[in-house]
């Protein structure tokens, strides 16, 4: 296996894994979901401050985005 | 609007994300071999279906949101059967949730295993011997797993910021884009008509008559409700004699949705699963059997619908709570006229839901079957297309709704009026 290949494989491993562990921790309920226009109770607590929850979404989509680009790279090399 | 504007706008572009996935590859993977596994009626075509062929293209987000639905399903027989799940469901449901999603985790793990197997037994990998082989099979697992949970939650994107049910959305998304095989019709078409079969010309032009039929039929059934009529015994800033209200509750007809199908066609899709995995050198008359009996066959249309009544029936018993919905009405200080509250209204709910369970099992056997049967018929494989259309009509009214709710709030009317 070419070397760009293993470094390519590595990165969207560590993509994969970070997308895997991101969406099991994350905390969504389909059924009770904010009330159309309502800030999220600790957006009104914390102001302008990011709370864990919107930091490990942010998480989520830059491996999201990552993973994409890799998997990309990889049919492309 | 704006806010509207901009709902649609972040849903069409999770869409378009969504769809870009379905367009990238997994490493590793040479998917031009594997083509033979799909389109004979088997899970895997299923599964292709739900994930807008992905799978058939080896991609990104292949596995689509399977998984989720999987463990969602798991999770919600298990509270039937296991009190300690049940127990779970009612009081703890942040627990209830976690578990789901760890078991969809397992279930993307486990289903990216097997494809990974399927992918290998079809000779469709670029490393088979060494470390190569092992980086890629977990280079490639990992791949179909992560896709999995990416999609689901790009689906939660949509919910969040969307309109809608993002994971519906997601399988709509998918079912919609492949519908552009239509196109395929017209060449069909101008093929019989050269050729002068003017019996085939007339069944290519009904098909697109008899598709809008059968969305009209799919809406209608998907909408009607039987309903059981309350009587509220007070409401509140009227007297007791003007404000006995009178309302109703609706049971729908087609209640369990597209599952029975789901179900139905899982359990009869095994035989040929199981035979695409057999070599037919090795084991010609199992080979033969377990792929012979596909949707070509009567026998096989006749057990598809028995386990859709049967599937149907049981996913009502589960689902449908008659004992809790009699013990609400009794708290709101409701009743339904001629019926004393308590068991006999549990009872009488249970006789009203199991009176249109059979018409609604009808209706998605019909739904279900009469494409197979068509398909048997005019030799095309259209065997998909009943859960397909349930799957779209559902889903579709579903947004409607949802925006209809939005507009109602900014405007205190919605447009369905």
């Amino acid at each position: 296996m070419p070397v760009i290949h293993i470094i390519l494989s590595i990165l969207i491993l560590a993509a994969a894994l970070v997308i895997m562990a991101g969406v099991c921790a994350t905390k969504h309920d389909e059924v009770r979901r904010a009330p159309i226009g309502a800030i999220p109770k600790n957006d009104r607590m914390r102001g302008s401050a990011k709370t864990a929850e919107q930091k490990l979404k942010m998480c989520i989509a830059i491996a999201v985005a990552l993973f994409a680009a890799l998997a990309l790279a990889m049919a492309v090399v | 609007m704006e806010g509207l504007r901009r709902k649609l706008l972040i849903t069409f572009g999770i869409l378009l994300l969504f769809r870009l996935g379905c367009a990238l590859p997994v490493p590793f993977i040479q998917k031009d071999v594997i083509g033979g596994i799909f389109g004979s009626g088997n899970l895997f075509a299923y599964m292709s279906m739900l994930s807008g062929g992905a799978l058939e293209r080896c991609a990104l987000l292949a596995l689509g949101v399977s998984p989720y639905i999987n463990a969602s399903i798991i999770m919600q027989l298990l509270a039937v059967a296991l009190p300690s799940v049940e127990r779970m469901f009612k009081e703890d449901k942040e627990h209830y949730r976690k578990t789901m999603q760890y078991l969809s985790l397992g279930m993307a793990v486990l289903m990216a295993v097997g494809y990974y197997a399927i992918l290998r037994s079809y000779g469709a990998l670029a490393y088979t011997q060494g470390a190569s082989a092992v980086l890629a099979a977990i280079v490639i697992v990992a791949a179909f797993a992560a896709g999995a949970q990416a999609t689901v939650w790009l689906g939660w994107l949509i919910d969040d910021y969307g309109i809608g049910n993002g994971v519906s959305l997601l399988i709509f998304a998918g079912i919609v884009s492949r519908w552009s095989s239509i196109l395929y019709l017209v060449d069909a078409f101008s093929y019989f008509f050269q050729n002068k079969n003017i019996v085939h010309c007339i069944f290519v032009v009904l098909i697109p008559v008899l598709a809008v039929l059968a969305v009209y039929f799919v809406v209608k059934t998907t909408e009607a409700e039987k309903r059981v009529p309350v009587q509220y015994a007070r409401a509140a800033g009227k007297s007791s004699f003007q404000g006995a209200g009178r309302t109703h509750i609706p049971i729908k007809v087609v209640m369990s949705g597209v599952l029975p199908i789901i179900f139905a066609g899982t359990v009869m899709s095994l035989p040929a699963t199981i035979g695409a995995f057999l070599n037919p050198a090795n084991h010609p008359t199992a080979y033969r059997l377990l792929t012979g009996f596909t949707s070509a066959n009567w026998l096989y249309c006749i057990l598809y619908v028995v386990l859709i009544f049967a599937f149907n029936y049981f996913y009502i018993d589960i689902q449908f709570d008659a004992t809790k919905i009699s013990n609400d009405l009794r708290t709101a200080g409701a009743s339904i006229p001629g019926v004393r509250p308590g068991a006999s209204t549990a009872e009488y709910l249970k006789k009203a839901a199991n009176s249109v369970a059979f018409l609604g099992a009808g209706i998605l056997a019909i739904v279900a079957a009469a494409p197979i049967i068509l398909g048997n018929i005019m030799g095309m494989s259209i065997q998909l297309g009943g859960t397909s259309l349930l799957i779209v009509v559902g889903v579709a009214l579903e947004v409607v709704t949802s925006l209809d709710s939005v507009v109602a709030i900014r405007h205190q009317k919605g447009f369905l009026n």
